[in-house]
């Protein structure tokens, strides 16, 4: 059982705060769905959690156990066992998914894996995720469509298996049938070795990836939590019940400094 | 497959090979009657001419060697052949300069693939005439310069003749405050109708004190033709440097990947499999170290 605890957190972007004093605690077997308005600052949070230079920490921690991840670079945090499944993967032009992914896979190994076990556990996940078999050949996201990307951060995930899973709106551009392999692949990872915050404006996706815990974020704070039932609230009547209810002034979009 | 294999080493007045050879004030003159493949160690010393008689075929493999200072292999290409070259560097160099004349004839081809990857300064210049109907050359350089370093590549293809095609790839790598500088010359002389001048020349920075340029030039004296270039300079992107460090991969190791990714796709744009195999295998060796 590992924790990822997160404390009074406040992280700024061009000078500007986004987050205002998030306190989340995760446990693996838990899976934590992060809601709210556009532009209040979830795409941030992950991205902080994962190190990216862009946003400052100028308050709070973040420990993974005993790990204060806040001391570790990017590549560090991910061997720590942290994963972002990215709502824009990046497209890395003459490097191929599969030779990335191997690289990515021995750097969380103290052995490099051998060529024919990457092989037989790539194939078994492309066939899972059910990704054109060329994909895993072909350069790092570059061509994919919008579905082909997201299956393929499922892939990266299922392969490195993480601790934590932070999915930023990993259903967006998905149809059916794709929302359903992907919430396939995120319920397949579901065990106690394994928790995830997951981003996300539909309640499809919940519906398909059932959270323990629900969190709203507003303004750079989380502004409620609860279960399951806050999902269907949001999908009946949006934000506005949070404006009355909680007295908050649901300001338009504060700035979306995740794209 | 060609299975007639020579050297060719030139140290100074010394020279070392089967194929016969003789001396004359322009330099030491190669005459190639028959397809094979050529090994061509070149040192320090006088001009070499290699002359290729009509119909060969050829797979030169030229390496430069310490101490070469201001080598020179000028290749005259016959009507019908076939010239393949690759072009690498001795790991101990430090300065070369080296200076070529490409001469290609009616319906000859020439493509030639420079790997540099030596930590040294090179000011490397090459001058391929198209002179017969139908000649055809395509020039590729693949290069990774770091620290202090300078590198200087001028490629010019001159179409003199009526439908010829010349064809430029510079890729390249900067890094620290090292120096690069692709200059693509396609230059078509009036009444070289049909012909064709392509380039792409680009070159990514990794850090704020590089020098890196790529000037692309055609001089076009005739209406009757095709021509483009296309040049690009830009820095990495840290975007992706932070994506392939969200999966573990070193920052260190994260930048050989993006280098070697960078310059992988000008192996698309080489024809003959024997040069794109060694370019390959000199990227990964060099570059994912």
């Amino acid at each position: 059982m590992s924790t990822l605890k997160i404390t009074d957190l406040h992280v700024s972007v061009e000078n500007k705060m986004i987050l205002k004093g998030i306190n989340l605690e995760v446990k693996t077997s838990e899976i934590h769905a992060l809601m709210g308005p556009n532009g209040n600052g979830k795409s941030t949070l992950l991205s902080a959690i994962m190190g990216h230079p862009k946003y400052k920490i100028e308050k709070g921690s973040i420990y993974l156990d005993d790990i204060n991840i806040l001391d570790l670079s990017v590549d560090e945090r991910s061997k720590a066992g942290l994963f972002l499944g990215m709502q824009y993967p990046t497209e890395v032009s003459g490097v191929t998914n599969a030779d990335f992914l191997r690289a990515a896979m021995n750097a969380h190994s103290d052995k490099p894996i051998s060529l024919f076990k990457f092989i037989k556990q790539l194939d078994s996940e492309v066939e899972k995720l059910k990704m054109k078999p060329d994909l895993a050949h072909r350069y790092l996201n570059e061509g994919f469509s919008g579905g082909e990307k997201k299956r393929n951060e499922m892939l990266h995930m299922n392969l490195l298996k993480p601790k934590f899973a932070l999915l930023d709106e990993i259903d967006s551009g998905l149809d059916v049938d794709a929302l359903q392999i992907v919430s396939d692949a995120i319920n397949e990872m579901r065990s106690d070795k394994f928790g995830a915050i997951i981003v996300s404006h539909y309640e499809r996706l919940f519906d398909l990836v059932k959270p323990t815990h629900v969190h709203i974020l507003v303004d750079g704070k989380i502004v409620k939590s609860g279960g399951y039932e806050l999902v269907k609230k949001i999908d009946n009547e949006g934000y506005d019940w949070i404006r009355e209810e909680l007295h908050i002034d649901l300001k338009e979009e504060v700035g979306n400094y995740d794209k | 497959m060609i299975s007639n294999n020579y050297n060719i080493l030139v140290n100074n007045d010394v020279v070392e090979t089967k194929l016969q050879y003789h001396k004359t004030k322009d330099g030491i003159i190669f005459n190639i009657e028959n397809d094979c493949n050529l090994n061509i160690s070149h040192q320090f010393g006088p001009k070499v001419i290699i002359n290729f008689n009509k119909n060969v075929k050829c797979f030169i493999n030229s390496i430069y060697e310490v101490p070469a200072v201001e080598p020179i292999i000028d290749l005259n290409i016959e009507q019908n052949c076939h010239i393949d070259e690759f072009i690498s560097f001795d790991d101990q160099l430090i300065d070369l300069k080296i200076n070529r004349n490409v001469n290609v004839k009616d319906n000859a081809q020439y493509e030639c693939s420079v790997a540099s990857f030596n930590d040294c300064n090179i000011d490397y210049k090459i001058k391929i005439d198209l002179i017969g109907e139908n000649a055809s050359a395509i020039h590729n350089v693949a290069c990774l310069n770091k620290d202090n370093y300078k590198k200087q590549f001028d490629v010019e293809i001159i179409n003199n003749a009526i439908n010829t095609s010349g064809v430029l790839n510079n890729f390249g790598v900067v890094k620290n405050s090292a120096t690069l500088i692709f200059n693509g010359i396609g230059n078509i002389i009036k009444g070289a109708r049909k012909s064709q001048a392509h380039q792409e020349s680009k070159i990514i920075t990794f850090d704020e004190n590089v020098v890196a340029q790529a000037n692309p030039y055609l001089i076009i004296d005739e209406a009757d033709v095709e021509a483009s270039h296309a040049a690009a300079v830009g820095q990495m992107d840290e975007e992706q440097l932070y994506y392939l460090q969200s999966r573990g991969i070193s920052v260190d190791e994260a930048s050989l990947l993006i280098t070697y990714g960078y310059l992988k796709p000008i192996l698309n744009k080489i024809k003959n499999d024997k040069l794109k195999n060694k370019l390959e295998k000199i990227i990964e060796d060099k570059v994912m170290i």
